[in-house]
C-alpha cells in the first residue's frame, strides 16, 4: 500500500511522464481510499492545466510595464542608436 | 504600418508595441517582475545590435520574440547546476526528508500520510467561473514566483515551455529523477501556498 507522499509523487509527475503498469495500479488503488490524495491528484492537474492555458494564451490585461520602465527602456535604446 | 525600406525594423516603437507583450512572455517563465523587465530590455538591445550591425530584413515581433526565448533559456542556465546539486536531490525523493515533512507524518504506524493540517481542502467546481479562473491564475502566479529559483526554472521549463525531459535535464544538467523530485516538491508546495492564498485556510 503506497504511502501519501509516495501517491502525491505518481500523481505530480503522471503527467509528464508513463506510469508503470504496477505504478498506476498502486496509485489507482491508493486513490480509492484516500480522499485528501483524490483531492491532490485532481488539483495538481489543475495546476498543470491553468498553467498551460495562460502559456498559450494568457493575456492578463493588467500584466504589463509601468510608464516609467517603458521611460526608461526608450532611453535605452536611443543612447545605443547614437 | 512601416513603409518599406532598407531596414525593415522600427526600433523607436517597438517598446510602444510591443514590450507589454514580450513582459507578459517573460513573466510567465521568470521568477520575478525586475528579471521578466530585464530580459525584455535585453531583447530590445540585441534587437537592436543586430538590426546596426547586419541591416537586414527582421519581422520585427517573431524576431523578436525569438531573441527574449533565447536569453530566456541562457536565464536558466545560470548557476543551476550548483544549486541543485545542493538541493539534496535523490533517486525516488527520498533523501533530504525535511521538506515533505510538513506535509506527511515522519513517523508511528501512519509515517508517510498527510498531516491533519496540510490536508487539501475542497476547492470546489468555483474555478468554472471565468473571474474565479483569473483570480487563480494570479494567485498561482505569485506561488510560482514564490517557489526556489531552481525549482521554478524546471517547473517552467517543463510546463510553460513544454520541453521534454530530455530536453529539460540536457539544459539544467540533471538526470530524470532529480527531475521529478523536484517537480513533486514544486506540486506539493503550489498546491499548499494556492489553498493557503486563494482559499484563506
Amino acid at each position: 500500500m503506497l504511502t501519501c507522499k509516495k501517491a502525491t509523487y505518481y500523481s505530480s509527475v503522471k503527467n509528464y511522464t508513463n506510469l508503470s503498469a504496477p505504478q498506476q495500479m498502486q496509485l489507482k488503488f491508493h486513490l480509492m481510499m484516500c480522499p485528501h490524495c483524490r483531492r491532490f491528484d485532481a488539483q495538481s492537474s489543475q495546476i498543470d492545466e491553468s498553467i498551460s492555458n495562460f502559456a498559450k494564451n494568457g493575456h492578463k490585461a493588467e500584466m504589463h510595464l509601468t510608464d516609467l520602465k517603458k521611460s526608461e527602456i526608450k532611453d535605452t535604446l536611443n543612447q545605443h542608436l547614437n | 504600418m512601416a513603409k518599406k525600406s532598407k531596414y525593415n525594423c522600427n526600433p523607436q516603437l517597438w517598446v510602444e508595441h510591443y514590450s507589454d507583450e514580450l513582459f507578459r512572455f517573460a513573466s510567465v517563465r521568470v521568477k520575478s517582475r525586475e528579471i521578466a523587465e530585464d530580459l525584455v530590455q535585453d531583447t530590445f538591445l540585441s534587437g537592436l545590435n543586430a538590426v546596426k550591425n547586419f541591416r537586414g530584413d527582421c519581422h520585427e515581433k517573431s524576431w523578436l520574440y525569438n531573441i527574449l526565448r533565447n536569453k530566456i533559456i541562457d536565464h536558466y542556465r545560470k548557476k543551476t547546476n550548483q544549486e541543485i546539486k545542493q538541493g539534496a536531490l535523490t533517486e525516488d525523493g527520498e533523501g533530504d526528508d525535511s521538506f515533505y515533512h510538513r506535509f506527511f507524518m515522519r513517523e508511528g504506524m501512519w509515517a508517510g500520510h498527510w498531516k491533519k493540517e496540510a490536508r487539501p481542502g475542497n476547492w470546489g467546481d468555483s474555478a468554472d467561473h471565468k473571474m474565479e479562473k483569473e483570480e487563480f491564475m494570479n494567485f498561482l502566479l505569485l506561488c510560482m514566483s514564490l517557489l526556489p529559483e531552481t525549482w521554478s526554472k524546471v517547473f517552467s521549463l517543463k510546463n510553460v515551455e513544454e520541453f521534454t525531459t530530455k530536453e529539460v535535464c540536457k539544459e539544467l544538467d540533471i538526470t530524470p529523477s532529480n527531475l521529478w523530485t523536484i517537480i513533486h516538491r514544486a506540486k506539493l508546495q503550489l498546491r499548499g501556498c494556492l489553498e493557503k492564498r486563494w482559499k484563506g485556510k
